[in-house]
């Protein structure tokens, strides 16, 4: 069968060749050949897109100020007080975690990570590597607690799903987008279903909630009204459980939308909210570990009930013990 | 007699456990024992490996045995936000009104639905807003009654004072806020834990004697008690039942260690003291009889190198916060 060139260039072909094979082959199709991307690398198949029309010179400013520059149209004021929590985290919690999470002698802890194959087969070759005993992702290792890495709250998300929006309209999520943005002060962003199931009447791409994330002093004032204001006033709140978290530090609960309401934006118009939406909250936070997330969050004055979750971390004393039966014997 | 109370010649490190806590010598190079787990320093070992390992002891170069005493940082925490420096303040402040400019007009629409009383009540005692305020290169930009070359300014409607309640008096009513500088400021009185509302506190006790009267609180570990076992007990022996306390962990968070005397002592040769950290939340510490206490002071860490000399603060100084 003969070489087919114009597809497959030959050893010797240069970059330019596959120049021409490609306008070659764009002459033939529909492509337009004056596409607004370029590529910066050599490999071709990754091109960047840009807006042509940005490219003139009265853009020029716009577009290369920062969004942190006062003199950027995207500047946003943030730190327009001081932060209450923020400073009591500062000169109060941080140092004290620091010292309540020391370990003496601490070493890092490895997390799952994908296991070579042993090689036994010719098909090993290449095979990607097999997945964590006890799990179906790596998991990170846990590092030693120093000053760099006090555990601390990063940030957190709020999302509301919308049954009516499934049920009756779209537009029923819109309400509490805007008690969303009404609560937390930043933009919320819709969440729109990723699949069709015709049992739920929920076709794919529809709007079933929202969603916004809030950092900085945004979020430490409503954490503050969360926790010192709505949560105390609900009857049957005991504290987040124990249960809750995902392992690598990051604690979720929900709000039913009995709760919500007292928020203070929602309290005190409650006529503008007939139908009020339940909330998930998840803090999170740079602690590695949840039992260290939930310590950093309960001096806010989270609390929180319920047996606490032993998670399958080894030990630095299993450790110590693997170590010794290798003939590493520590010293101190 | 446990091990720690063996005298200078004996070589405790080379029995394993207690070698951690009855150090060599300084001059050998010995590791610090910074954290030493108090559970081990109270050792039961018996006698008898005592007596294996004074034969092998006996030839070895004199070494030091410390008495091991396990002291107190009791801070109180800041109660209000650290006062801002005029730099932060001006910063604040220009951040804030920043904010103000860029923020959306007041959906006036959304709180105050139209053709409601309270729609009309709030218009009617809206300013109106000027559109020939024409200033150079710059024309009014007027969206929904704002000015949007400047923040927006609201005036909220008078409330009806007739049909007012006692409770909705209370809500309307002007918060005060209390005064950042307090009646123990004004009299200085350094035993009151209403002073320096935004710094953190710490407890120093003064005792008669003719130097280093001031220090932190400490108090030997006795035979069979753990480092906060002695802590919770000197708290109590120390500063009465009057107080709610938090030990924030078993790990010492300072360390100073100092030579006795050789008229002074003959049992040690100096003390090693593990410092742990309190918070105290309410109460008052009261000085007791019997604790040799003639005096005591709540102070800031700028305070503290007053009253203590340089190597003792050298020990104490990382450990105490800044605010």
């Amino acid at each position: 069968m003969a070489a087919r060139p114009h597809l497959r260039p030959s050893a010797g072909s240069t970059y330019l060749h596959t120049l021409q094979h490609q306008r070659h082959q764009a002459l033939h199709t529909s492509t337009p050949l004056s596409k607004n991307s370029i590529s910066i690398v050599h490999p071709i198949h990754h091109r960047i897109r840009y807006k042509k029309n940005q490219l003139q010179p009265a853009y020029k400013d716009i577009l290369q100020t920062p969004k942190w520059d006062t003199q950027s149209h995207l500047f946003k004021p943030q730190y327009t007080q001081q932060s209450r929590l923020e400073e009591h985290y500062n000169t109060t919690i941080a140092p004290d975690l620091l010292l309540a999470n020391f370990v003496h002698n601490e070493r890092v802890i490895p997390g799952r990570k994908r296991q070579e194959w042993d090689g036994s087969s010719q098909y090993h070759i290449n095979r990607p590597r097999r997945a964590p005993a006890g799990s179906a992702v790596e998991t990170p290792d846990i590092k030693q607690r120093t000053f760099k890495n006090i555990p601390r709250l990063e940030a957190i998300w709020i999302h509301a799903f919308v049954r009516d929006a499934v049920r009756v309209n779209q537009e029923r999520a819109l309400p509490t987008m805007v008690m969303m943005q009404q609560i937390t002060g930043k933009k919320p962003r819709p969440v729109y279903s990723k699949a069709t199931v015709m049992t739920w009447r929920l076709r794919k791409n529809m709007m079933v909630g929202a969603k916004v994330k809030i950092q900085g002093p945004d979020m430490y004032q409503f954490f503050a009204t969360l926790v010192e204001v709505v949560l105390p006033r609900i009857k049957e709140f005991k504290g987040i459980e124990n249960t809750s978290g995902d392992m690598f530090g990051n604690i979720s609960f929900g709000l039913d939308p009995a709760d919500v309401k007292w928020f203070p934006e929602v309290e005190g118009n409650p006529e503008l909210w007939p139908n009020l939406a339940g909330l998930h909250i998840t803090l999170v936070t740079s602690a590695q570990t949840d039992p260290e997330a939930r310590t950093m969050l309960s001096a806010f004055g989270l609390p929180f009930v319920g047996k606490e979750r032993l998670h399958n971390v080894p030990s630095f004393e299993a450790l110590e013990a693997i170590d010794r039966k290798k003939g590493i014997v520590y010293n101190y | 007699m446990t091990l720690r109370h063996v005298p200078g010649p004996l070589r405790p490190h080379t029995i394993g456990l207690v070698g951690r806590l009855v150090q060599p010598a300084r001059r050998q190079g010995g590791r610090s024992i910074g954290t030493a787990i108090a559970e081990e320093i109270t050792t039961e070992t018996g006698s008898g490996l005592l007596s294996s390992t004074t034969s092998s002891v006996a030839e070895s170069p004199a070494s030091q045995a410390f008495k091991i005493m396990s002291g107190l940082i009791l801070c109180r925490q800041p109660i209000v936000t650290p006062e801002l420096t005029p730099f932060e303040r001006a910063y604040y402040n220009y951040q804030s009104e920043l904010q103000k400019r860029l923020m959306w007009t007041f959906p006036k629409w959304f709180y105050y639905p139209e053709g409601t009383l309270a729609e009309r009540q709030y218009s009617s005692v809206q300013p109106t807003v000027d559109g020939n305020d024409r200033a150079e290169f710059e024309r009014p930009d007027i969206v929904f009654n704002r000015d949007r070359r400047s923040k927006q300014e609201i005036v909220f409607p008078d409330r009806d004072v007739e049909r007012e309640t006692e409770e909705s008096a209370k809500i309307y009513a002007k918060i005060e806020p209390r005064p950042r500088i307090t009646e123990a400021d004004k009299t200085n009185d350094f035993r009151s834990l209403e002073r320096k509302l935004d710094r953190t506190l710490y407890l120093l006790v003064k005792k008669d004697r003719q130097a280093n009267e001031w220090k932190f609180p400490a108090a030997e570990v006795l035979n069979g008690e753990t480092l906060t076992g002695a802590a919770k007990r000197l708290l109590l022996d120390t500063g009465g039942p009057g107080m709610n306390t938090w030990l924030v962990s078993n790990t010492p968070a300072a360390y100073h260690h100092y030579p006795y005397k050789l008229e002074d002592n003959e049992k040690y040769d100096g003390a090693k003291i593990f410092y742990l950290k309190s918070r105290i939340f309410a109460g008052t510490f009261v000085p007791q009889k019997g604790s040799g206490i003639i005096d005591y002071a709540w102070l800031t860490k700028d305070e503290i190198p007053d009253y203590i000399h340089k190597g003792y603060w050298a020990s104490m100084a990382n450990a105490l916060s800044k605010q």
